[in-house]
């Protein structure tokens, strides 16, 4: 359970972006530095609470600022995902190094870590107690944000937009819409959500930040929203697998199975997945939108 | 306008002659420009982030510079670090302009440098051409293959390139780590390195110390030869064709398939040879770690070369220099050298984003205009 | 027949001196433009005149750089699509404005969306439909995808759109291309209705045909100025066309060509395919052509066209029959072979796969002799001197205008981008050419160069497959025509014995004949 939250958390993420035709590939470095953010915050305030909630604000201006060069800067948000991902790995050692004057790994006994909580009734069936309770206030809170998923795709205006937005950007342009807001607003809740990912990496279940911590986990999760094609009670499915054979690679014993060829699951599951999907779409499949090499 | 003034030829042709030097000038600066302007940007985040670290911004770029290509050692130095980098990004390079975004450079540097570690671990010893031959050639064909089943299902069952090749890092990386851990580890030493390679799959060094190895004629023999296949060969229009829009290219004949699937394949290739070079060119081994990160700097790279092969050159120079720089930079400072990483993400967002902020500058100052003249 | 709603007053908008600049283009200068309630009024011209551009002023995508638009006596200012909807204008685009995976009722409402509490409320959405439909005298259920609907209804699903947000004025961006006769016909109805509850219609077309048809009165625009403004009732068509191309010496009737001789060059039959993208699958299509014989294809867009100019030159495998050229079996062989023995192919959509767009005109015009290089690995020089040479010459041959052989395609105009293409095909010397929608968005001076260069291939006996959308095309150039409707060939007519009208009825599928030798 534990590895599935930050992979649901970052999958979720990058949904929007999906709709808008703006797959964000930049998971893994949004996640880094949400959990360097969670750490700092945490750091600086002592209160978990207060890392999470400034975590929050950070990724919301990284994503407004991400969406602004996007669309208005027109930077193509393939190599501006791949640039994040990079960046991010260099930039948290520069500041790890920078404000803490640490390299590799900082824990300190002021890091704060999120409390658990236990839900009262489930808490004592066996299987499921320990599956369903015992968690995060952020693994609770990706749960609701599933279930508001599936309720804003169906009743609200704002998911018609952002999907509009991918879909014929013109004809939400024409009836009066603001394609441009849309797809910020994507991005936003993209890097927001990626925050809390992070966040729930180093402060929910860890109470430290190492370098490059992530660990491919935000490509996992691309894995699984390239795999999901928008719909989100398969992704969340997907979510919850992909953690599965993460958790796995973790705790299986090497002589069972190697863990580096546990760890390969999530992506070779993926590139399965995106094999059958070109196989038996009609369309095609999916494609990425690339950058010409024209200026 | 020739045709407008017909009879003043005299004056004319001498006037038109000033006309073109300066319209010479003009486009050279349209055509170096970006560079520059990226460039700049690149210093002043330099400057900037050495600043914030409470350092005197430079004489530490100085220093940084002083290391990197200070004496010809150290010119070496950094050239020999640059070497699997310049053919990577040369194979990258070669598929972006063929329209396959190859971002699984890392997987097969990997591929190809497990490949020449065994080939020159497990065969040999024997004559030392040779040998080097095999290996590269070993590596070659192993990235070539994984590139080129990348390739085919691309080009035949439409499987995006981007995201299968994204895929593909992770899943060759740790069928690496796992051969250096478990069935091909040395038991001689710590978890995660394979055999050392017999010293005939060694390049030799041209100047000692540096480790700039006779590796550098193959590197600039593959550097032209990717050049003159890319810009030059009919082979390579077939393929840039392919890549600017693969139904032109369908409808006048050229076969988009064998395109695509060739073009990774050669690429792959180089990405092959490039991991190679890290062993026989410097490490001697494979270990889990052998090159991390090559292969995105090699994407990247590409990237804002616009996967032109001579500008690709330039920028491996440039980022070879710089991420020397940065090294020399966290020897006399406490700036770590991920500022060369830091940096080149800001000169590649700058770069992107160039056209679209001068567009944005030049609105600003058309409405300024306007509201100054009401 | 123009509608009879037209009130002799104040008029309900006016363009007054409106100028825009693109970098170095001016594409509207000082141009005048007004319209009057339940007026149909129709603004022609050709590509690049202009049309497209005062329109998207008037609907407030761009900012003009001089001159007012006035409504109802006040002038106005549009700083974005909303502002021109909130004041009753809206538009109908040529390429239409509606989400492929929402429903009716979604598309209908999109950026207006009735909500209870805040959420989207589909009740009131799908009722919505209910008012426009009942003007216009159409039903289609709500809850459709609207991207599995037929474009004729697409277009008037637009229309509803429109309706729904309240415009008083509509604008029709080239609505008709995408229409069959009998469709087009239709529209025209509808337009009338409306112009008669007293809304007024700005019809931007160049088919002159249905200008007269339905408007009240023409404009014309002409390189970014308007030239004249007509009523339709005391002009004639001739006199548009000068206005248009500023020329009085324009050919629009049939081009002048040799007969055909006797003999076969291309023979197909029991041609069958899968179904491969949007298009329909072929069914057991059998035709022949002559030499120095134009076969004209027609037939509503997505019957089988696209699929059958694939499938001649090989980019779509074929599942049965064969296809001869000059009895050299064609159907196993892939696009390079086929035009090496002899077939050409200007495909439909030129940007995709006429030329390079964003390549040079070199690299687009050497295509063919490029094609001949037969070296396994082809690692020699692809542009030496000699191509070079020649791409030169046919720029002149072909008169393209350009700045040299280094231009990038995406610089040139439509026509002499399709000159390219003309060139690269007509100068393989083929003994078959396949036309696909050869002058799609050219002008009219290239249209009649491009055709004469058609003119001059048959009479060296090439044989030509026109396949074509626009009926004029045809009526002009073609020999026989063969109609296709839903993969299969319903009618062949010799064109001089067929008309218009009794053409539309087989495209529509209203009526086939007995085809086949």
């Amino acid at each position: 359970m534990r590895l599935t939250t930050p992979i649901l958390l970052a999958a979720l993420a990058c949904l929007p972006t999906q709709w808008t035709k703006d797959l964000n590939v930049g998971l893994e470095g949004a996640m880094l530095f949400g959990a360097f953010g969670g750490v700092v915050f945490g750091l600086t305030f002592g209160s978990g609470f207060a890392a999470v909630t400034l975590t929050i604000v950070a990724g919301a201006l990284s994503g407004v600022v991400f969406g602004w060069l996007i669309t208005r800067l027109k930077v193509n948000v393939f190599i501006a995902g791949i640039v994040l991902n990079i960046f991010a790995g260099a930039a948290t050692v520069y500041l790890l190094r920078s404000l803490f004057g640490v390299k590799g790994t900082l824990s300190a006994p002021g890091i704060p870590s999120l409390p658990t909580y236990r839900i009262p009734l489930i808490d004592g069936i066996p299987v499921l107690g320990p599956l369903l309770s015992g968690h995060t206030v952020l693994t609770y809170l990706s749960w609701a944000i599933v279930a508001g998923a599936l309720f804003a795709v169906k009743h609200t205006v704002l998911v018609r937009h952002l999907k509009a937005a991918g879909e014929h950007p013109a004809a939400l342009a024409a009836a009066g819409g603001n394609v441009q807001r849309m797809r910020i607003l994507a991005q936003v809740w993209c890097f927001s959500l990626c925050a809390l990912a992070g966040a729930q990496l180093s402060i929910g279940q860890l109470t430290l930040f190492t370098e490059g911590m992530t660990n491919g986990l935000g490509f996992v999760a691309l894995a699984a929203v390239i795999f999901c094609r928008g719909r989100v009670l398969l992704l969340t499915l997907m979510s919850v697998v992909f953690g599965l054979a993460s958790a796995v690679a973790i705790q299986v014993n090497d002589s069972v199975i190697p863990p580096q060829i546990a760890q390969m699951l999530p992506y070779l599951i993926a590139f399965v997945g995106l094999v059958v999907l070109a196989r038996t779409s009609k369309d095609g499949g999916v494609r990425i939108a690339t950058p010409t090499m024209e200026s | 306008m020739s045709m407008n003034t017909p009879l003043k030829t005299v004056p004319q042709s001498k006037h038109s002659e000033v006309h073109s030097t300066a319209s010479f000038a003009r486009s050279l600066a349209k055509r170096i420009g970006p560079g520059v302007f990226t460039l700049a940007v690149g210093l002043v985040l330099a400057v900037t982030l050495i600043q914030a670290q409470g350092y005197q911004p430079l004489p530490t770029i100085l220093a940084g510079l002083d290391y990197a290509i200070g004496d010809a050692p150290s010119i070496a130095r950094t050239l020999a670090w640059g070497l699997p980098l310049f053919v990577a990004t040369m194979g990258v390079a070669l598929a972006y302009r063929s329209g396959m975004f190859n971002i699984g450079a890392e997987g097969q540097i990997y591929a190809g440098a497990m490949a020449a570690a065994l080939t020159g671990a497990y065969i040999g010893p024997m004559f030392t051409g040779l040998h080097l031959f095999l290996c590269l050639a070993v590596s070659a064909l192993t990235g070539g293959a994984v590139a080129a089943g990348l390739g085919w299902l691309r080009a035949v069952w439409n499987v995006d390139e981007v995201l299968s090749t994204l895929l593909s890092n992770y899943i060759i990386m740790l069928f690496c780590a796992y051969l250096a851990t478990a069935p091909l580890r040395d038991p001689a030493r710590q978890s995660g390195t394979t055999k050392a390679v017999h010293e005939t799959a060694m390049f030799s060094e041209l100047i000692p110390q540096t480790q700039l190895t006779s590796a550098l004629f193959v590197v600039i023999v593959l550097c032209a030869a990717t050049w003159w296949l890319s810009e030059r060969s009919v082979t390579g229009y077939r393929w840039r064709m392919t890549g600017e829009s693969s139904a032109f290219a369908a409808a006048v004949g050229i076969n988009v398939r064998r395109s695509r699937i060739g073009s990774m394949t050669v690429s792959g290739a180089l990405c092959g040879i490039a991991g190679a070079l890290l062993v026989t060119a410097s490490q001697g081994r494979f270990w889990t770690e052998i090159g991390t990160g090559i292969g995105w700097d090699a994407v990247l790279l590409a990237m804002i070369a616009r996967a032109r092969p001579l500008s690709a050159v330039v920028w491996v120079l440039v980022y070879s220099v710089m991420r020397s720089a940065a090294r020399g930079i966290e020897q006399v400072s406490t700036v770590p050298s991920e500022l060369s990483l830091i940096l080149i993400s800001g000169i590649i967002i700058a770069a992107t984003a160039r056209a679209g902020l001068f567009s944005r500058v030049a609105e600003l100052k058309k409405i300024l205009i306007r509201s100054e003249g009401k | 027949m123009p509608s009879s709603g037209v009130q002799d007053t104040q008029p309900v908008l006016e363009l007054r001196g409106i100028t825009k600049i693109f970098g170095p283009v001016v594409a509207n200068k000082d141009v005048d433009f007004d319209l009057k309630a339940g007026e149909i009024h129709a603004l022609v011209g050709e590509n690049g005149a202009g049309k497209t551009t005062l329109m998207r002023i008037l609907y407030g995508m761009y900012q003009p750089d001089g001159g007012t638009i006035v409504m109802d006596g006040r002038p106005v200012g549009f700083k974005k699509p909303m502002d021109a909807i909130n004041h009753g204008i809206g538009m109908v685009h040529q390429h239409f404005m509606l989400v492929p995976g929402f429903t009716v009722a979604e598309n209908v409402t999109l950026g207006a969306e009735p909500r209870r509490n805040g959420f989207f409320d589909h009740a009131a959405a799908n009722d919505s439909l209910v008012e426009p439909m009942k003007r216009l005298g159409i039903s289609l259920d709500p809850e459709t995808v609207t991207g599995t609907l037929n474009v004729a209804t697409q277009q008037k699903l637009e229309i509803i759109k429109v309706l729904y947000r309240g415009a008083k004025i509509i604008i029709l961006d080239e609505p008709t291309a995408v229409l069959t006769p009998q469709e087009t016909e239709e529209l025209f109805v509808l337009l009338k209705t409306l112009a008669n509850d007293g809304s007024s219609v700005i019809f931007i077309s160049h088919k002159l045909r249905e200008v007269f048809a339905v408007a009240d009165r023409i404009t014309v625009l002409r390189n970014g100025q308007t030239i004249q403004t007509f009523n339709a009732a005391q002009t004639d068509a001739a006199s548009v066309v000068a206005a248009m191309t500023g020329r009085t010496d324009v050919n629009l009737g049939r081009v002048e060509r040799t007969e055909p001789t006797d003999g076969t060059v291309l023979e197909v039959k029991g041609l069958e395919t899968g179904k491969h993208g949007a298009d329909a699958a072929l069914k057991s299509i059998s035709f022949s052509v002559r030499p120095g014989e134009v076969l004209g294809i027609a037939g509503v867009e997505g019957n089988g066209q696209s699929t059958l100019a694939e499938t001649l030159i090989g980019i779509q495998p074929l599942d049965a029959g064969f296809i001869r050229l000059r009895d050299v079996e064609l159907g196993g062989l892939n696009v390079a072979e086929r035009r090496s023995k002899g077939l050409s192919y200007v495909a439909e959509d030129r940007h995709l796969e006429g030329i390079p767009l964003n390549g040079t005109v070199l690299e687009g015009i050497s295509a063919g002799l490029i094609r001949r290089d037969s070296s396994p690995v082809g690692l020699g020089l692809a542009f030496p001197r000699t191509v070079r040479h020649w791409s030169t010459h046919m720029i002149k041959k072909y008169s393209i205008k350009t700045s040299g052989p280094g231009a990038k395609c995406s610089t040139l105009s439509g026509g002499n981008q399709q000159k390219i293409v003309m060139a690269r095909e007509l100068e393989d010397k083929p003994d078959c050419i396949i036309l696909a929608q050869p002058t799609r968005g050219v002008d009219l001076g290239a249209i009649e160069f491009l055709y004469n260069q058609v003119a001059e291939a048959t009479a060296a006996g090439c044989a030509v497959v026109l396949i074509s959308a626009d009926m004029d095309e045809i009526l002009r150039l073609s020999d026989r025509v063969l109609v296709m409707y839903g993969g299969s060939i319903v009618a062949e007519q010799q064109t001089d014995a067929t008309s218009r009208e009794e053409l539309g009825m087989y495209m529509v599928g209203a009526q086939t004949m007995k085809v086949g030798k």
